[in-house]
């Protein structure tokens, strides 16, 4: 939030009280709608309504969303503010003591019990609001502001939080911003311009779970012979969100288009494939 | 027959009676009809009536009124004539009825005119007096010959004579001699009797007609399918519409031509293209006998018929193919070799011989050039290592071809291969091949003539552009700069220094500009002595002649002429530099010299010195041999001596720079170094093309991008799409965030 004027912070804190939404999530949306706050939550609330999903899911998502609001209205009255020396005890609870930062057996620790597996997408998640540099720690400012970010003291706050952040990928714009991140955590150095492929195929199956119809043949496509070598660009990364959201199978697609090559040559191959 | 003439009479003044009138009617009706009678059955010439009096009576008739009554009487009259003459057609002969009716026909006619004539101002008369009917005594006849003859009974008259008439029409048509006389009068007929919609002409007459020519070259188009030649069918179905626009002409109404031509299309062509076609001596066989004559009747024909030439070029286009694929398939040489593949030959021929065909028979329709020239582009583009081929093909004729050959024949090889040229997707692998034999001609002189070469030059530099041609213009002008370097040099030597030893040889020296010349590999060399001597005289010679430039020496491409005796056989051997090096070493040594120590001797590297050997070891003009035999390969060790049983057939022996593997690589690594410069290209030409525009989607990006590259060769869209994506990776241009489609340009 840094970053932002009085008067966009203020919209933020607005935004979030009413939604409850992350403060990631507020952004991307009040910058999709121009900062107008009132349009924003509007379509914060309509959005989990209109997705261009089948019937079956549609209805799926509709009664979800209805039980959640209900489930925030029979909550406890929301958090506006929380408690920054409760979040350094938590802190202080997981740190390493040599380094001052939360390492690797830390973090492990900490998201156990916040009962999210260190190998799920709720882990990057967590990193994301956190703005961690490096994957396996976290320094204290990441921490302590990231708690603070997503209105969490402790333990039972987090384990509430964490379901609601994941369906915040939901929209559009924050899942772009998401996946941006996770491209830049993953390459540790930022002098790298690529990734590896390991890396990359262990990290599709966490970010587009349940959202790409292909994501199995994409995984297979590049853990052949020929593309394990590879390395995957940003330019890849980005459009590939774009690729699982408007690509369903080989009719929608068009060589002609500006698709990157691997993905013109994982349509060829999946073409071959049939 | 309707001009209105004005008769002047002179009537007496007469009494009115008016009792008895009946009486005096009738006499002048008796007048008046004798009058007719005998205009009706008299010959002409000898009618003796006095028309005054007939008129004075038809006069007095309308004064009393009578004017219905006279026309009736006239109705009547007319028609009893007509019907005695029917008694006259009832049973006969037919040849004897036509000439009859004919006759009778002809004179009713006749006397009806004359009659109608005669008794016009009765019909101005009436005009005045009432304004309906008009009486034409013409008009009224023909109707009566219709009715009472034509039509009755069934129109059994009617029916009769159409059938005479088309028997006989059938019979012209058979080639029977025939009277047909009296067509002309007889179809005339059909036409004065039938009303405004020409009624019995057309639908008695015509339909008839046409419906027994129908069948008629229906049945004649079949027999002419059996002696299975299109020629001869083509020529029958000319004559045919000849013959029937003759006799239209002759004889029946415009509409009716018309009509019997299209008859004639569909019965005779419209069925049978495809079978006309493709027959044995169909449009293949009159293709290769170069038939214009009737390949252009074919055309002519054809473009008669709807979809006609549609078909003829479908069929034209498929044999096209076909005879390109087979010369294609047949002549698949291996690319590396002596002689070049014939069917560059063939290709042009081919090409001469469709383009000839379409301009002499088939009117240059412009349709065909088109179709025929994408196919070609098409076929020729799908071939493996085309542009190579057609450069080597051009320096075969450069060397060889056009020494024996006349200036107009080598305009119009050189005019094919340019129109060949202009049809190629990857013109700059063309050009880099004809680069490299170029070059490879003129430092070996092996070229046939400069001016030829600048002919040709001239005519790419017209299409392409004068970049295309630069380095070949360069290498021109430094073969022409050298010439002087070498008349100056030579000036030099004669006026200072007169006293050196060093004529003996012959050196002529080329001087070319770094970086226009293919192939200059640096290499290590080191010359014998006295031509080191020689060399350096003439750098220092250069050096102070033109100040500031650097000379590298390249001994690499050089070649040399060797006098040679073997077996008291004189010999003039051509070789490149670094075997006359070896030739020279060995010939100073005497006996034998091993590898190693010419690799001392000239420090030329040990493969590359290899290759340059075994060319003379070749069985064909073998040169040298291995002092022990050690097996197949070739190490430093070994020991070379000159074959005694050298031979040849020619005076002047050709060795080949070096072995074919090395020829293979070479040009592989040509065609590799053409694709990593067309990644440059694309690269430098999408950094342009956005600089410029700064935004810009992807589909016009791609459009842009070949538009520009054509002339030099066509880019594939997924090697653009791997340089866009590079170029994204190096931050040159990024996507927008919003609509991948739209490229922005960074600065």
């Amino acid at each position: 939030m840094s970053n932002l004027s009085n008067d966009e912070r203020n919209k933020v804190n607005r935004f979030t009280s009413i939604t409850n939404a992350s403060e990631k999530r507020a952004i991307n949306m009040l910058k999709t709608y121009s900062w107008n706050v009132d349009r924003a939550i509007d379509e914060f609330f309509n959005q989990t309504d209109k997705k261009s999903t089948s019937f079956n899911e549609y209805q799926k998502l509709r009664k979800d969303n209805l039980e959640r609001q209900k489930q925030l209205k029979n909550q406890k009255p929301k958090k506006t503010w929380v408690d920054r020396n409760k979040i350094e005890v938590l802190f202080n609870k997981y740190k390493d003591n040599e380094t001052g930062q939360i390492e690797y057996d830390g973090v492990e620790k900490f998201l156990t019990q916040c009962g999210v597996d260190l190998m799920a997408v709720e882990s990057l998640i967590l990193s994301w609001h956190m703005d961690a540099q490096i994957m396996g720690a976290y320094s204290k400012k990441e921490f302590c502001d990231g708690l603070f970010k997503i209105k969490c003291e402790n333990l039972e706050d987090l384990k509430e939080k964490i379901p609601f952040l994941k369906d915040e990928l939901a929209d559009k714009a924050t899942f772009e911003d998401f996946n941006s991140y996770v491209f830049k955590f993953a390459k540790e150095d930022p002098n790298h311009r690529v990734l590896d492929n390991t890396i990359a195929v262990a990290l599709w199956p966490l970010l587009y779970d349940g959202k790409f119809k292909l994501l199995d043949k994409w995984l297979e496509f590049w853990k052949l012979e020929e593309n394990k070598k590879k390395t995957i660009s940003e330019d890849l990364w980005t459009t590939l969100v774009e690729f699982t959201r408007t690509i369903k199978s080989v009719e929608d697609y068009d060589p002609m288009e500006a698709w990157p090559v691997m993905i013109d040559e994982f349509m060829e191959w999946l073409e071959e494939q049939n | 027959m309707n001009k209105p003439r004005k008769l002047r009479m002179i009537i007496p003044k007469q009494k009115l009676f008016n009792e008895d009138k009946t009486e005096e009617i009738e006499e002048l009706w008796k007048t008046i009809s004798n009058g007719i009678q005998q205009i009706l059955v008299i010959p002409i010439t000898e009618i003796d009536i006095s028309i005054e009096e007939i008129f004075r009576s038809c006069y007095r008739l309308i004064e009393f009124d009578k004017e219905n009554l006279l026309i009736n009487r006239f109705k009547m009259t007319i028609e009893e004539y007509a019907n005695e003459q029917i008694n006259f057609f009832q049973s006969q002969d037919d040849s004897i009825f036509l000439t009859t009716f004919h006759e009778k026909w002809n004179s009713y006619r006749l006397k009806n005119m004359i009659l109608h004539e005669l008794f016009q101002f009765l019909n101005n008369m009436f005009l005045s007096r009432t304004n309906n009917n008009t009486f034409s005594i013409y008009q009224n006849s023909m109707k009566k010959w219709r009715s009472q003859i034509l039509t009755t009974n069934d129109n059994f008259i009617l029916l009769r004579l159409i059938r005479i008439i088309n028997e006989n029409i059938n019979q012209e048509r058979n080639g029977e001699v025939t009277d047909m006389s009296f067509l002309k009068d007889i179809i005339q007929m059909f036409i004065d009797v039938s009303d405004s919609n020409l009624d019995i002409y057309t639908n008695f007459f015509e339909n008839k007609y046409l419906n027994i020519s129908s069948l008629y070259y229906q049945m004649e188009s079949q027999d002419l399918l059996l002696t299975n030649n299109c020629g001869i069918y083509l020529n029958k179905v000319q004559e045919r519409l000849k013959e029937e626009e003759i006799r239209a002409a002759q004889y029946f109404n415009t509409q009716t031509f018309a009509r019997i031509q299209s008859n004639i299309i569909n019965e005779f062509l419209k069925p049978y293209i495809q079978t006309l076609m493709t027959m044995d001596n169909g449009l293949n066989s009159m293709m290769s006998k170069e038939d214009f004559g009737h390949l252009k009747l074919m055309y002519h024909l054809f473009t008669k018929v709807p979809n006609g030439t549609e078909t003829l070029l479908q069929v034209f286009l498929d044999l096209h193919s076909k005879r390109l694929t087979e010369i294609i398939q047949e002549n698949k040489k291996k690319i590396v070799g002596r002689s070049p593949p014939k069917f560059i030959d063939h290709l042009i021929n081919q090409r001469t011989q469709y383009s000839e065909i379409i301009d002499k028979s088939f009117s240059k329709n412009k349709d065909f050039h088109i179709a025929i020239n994408a196919q070609f582009k098409t076929l020729i583009n799908q071939t493996k290592d085309f542009p190579e081929q057609l450069a080597k093909y051009l320096d075969r004729c450069f060397r060889f071809t056009f020494l024996s050959s006349n200036e107009e024949e080598i305009g119009k090889i050189m005019d094919s291969i340019i129109i060949i040229f202009s049809l190629l997707n990857n013109k700059d692998i063309f050009k880099r091949f004809y680069e490299q034999f170029f070059a490879k001609r003129f430092l070996s002189g092996s070229s046939v003539s400069e001016n030829i070469e600048k002919m040709m030059i001239a005519k790419i530099k017209k299409i392409q552009g004068k970049q295309f041609t630069q380095k070949m213009e360069t290498m021109l002008n430094d073969i022409h700069n050298s010439e002087q370097e070498t008349i100056d040099f030579k000036k030099f030597l004669t006026e200072e220094r007169e006293n050196d030893p060093i004529t003996n040889i012959v050196l002529n020296f080329r001087v070319l500009t770094q970086g226009q010349w293919p192939g200059l590999i640096k290499t290590e060399c080191q010359l014998i002595p006295e031509l080191q001597e020689y060399c350096d005289i003439f750098t220092g010679f250069y050096i102070r002649k033109h100040d500031g430039r650097v000379l590298t020496w390249k001994f690499s491409i050089g070649s040399a002429e060797i006098a040679y005796s073997m077996n008291n056989k004189k010999y003039t051997l051509i070789t490149s530099t670094f075997q006359m090096l070896i030739l020279l070493l060995l010939h100073k040594k005497n006996e034998k010299i091993s590898i190693e120590e010419i690799m001392e001797e000239t420090k030329i590297e040990e493969p590359i010195l290899i290759n340059c050997i075994k060319p003379l070891f070749h069985p064909k003009h073998k040169l040298l041999t291995r002092a022990f035999k050690k097996g197949k390969g070739f190490n430093k060790e070994d020991q070379l001596v000159f074959y005694p049983r050298f031979k040849s057939n020619t005076r002047r022996v050709m060795f080949p720079r070096t072995i074919r593997t090395q020829e293979k690589r070479e040009r592989l690594k040509t065609i590799e170094k053409i694709h990593e410069e067309r990644k440059l290209i694309i690269d430098a030409t999408i950094v342009r093309i956005m600089k410029s525009r700064k935004s810009l989607i992807h589909n016009l990006l791609i459009t842009e991008i070949t538009s520009q590259l054509a002339n030099n060769f066509v880019p594939s869209i997924s090697s653009i799409k791997k340089r866009i994506d590079s170029l994204i990776e190096r931050e040159y241009i990024e996507r927008d965030i919003n609509d991948i489609k739209l490229y922005k340009y960074l600065a």
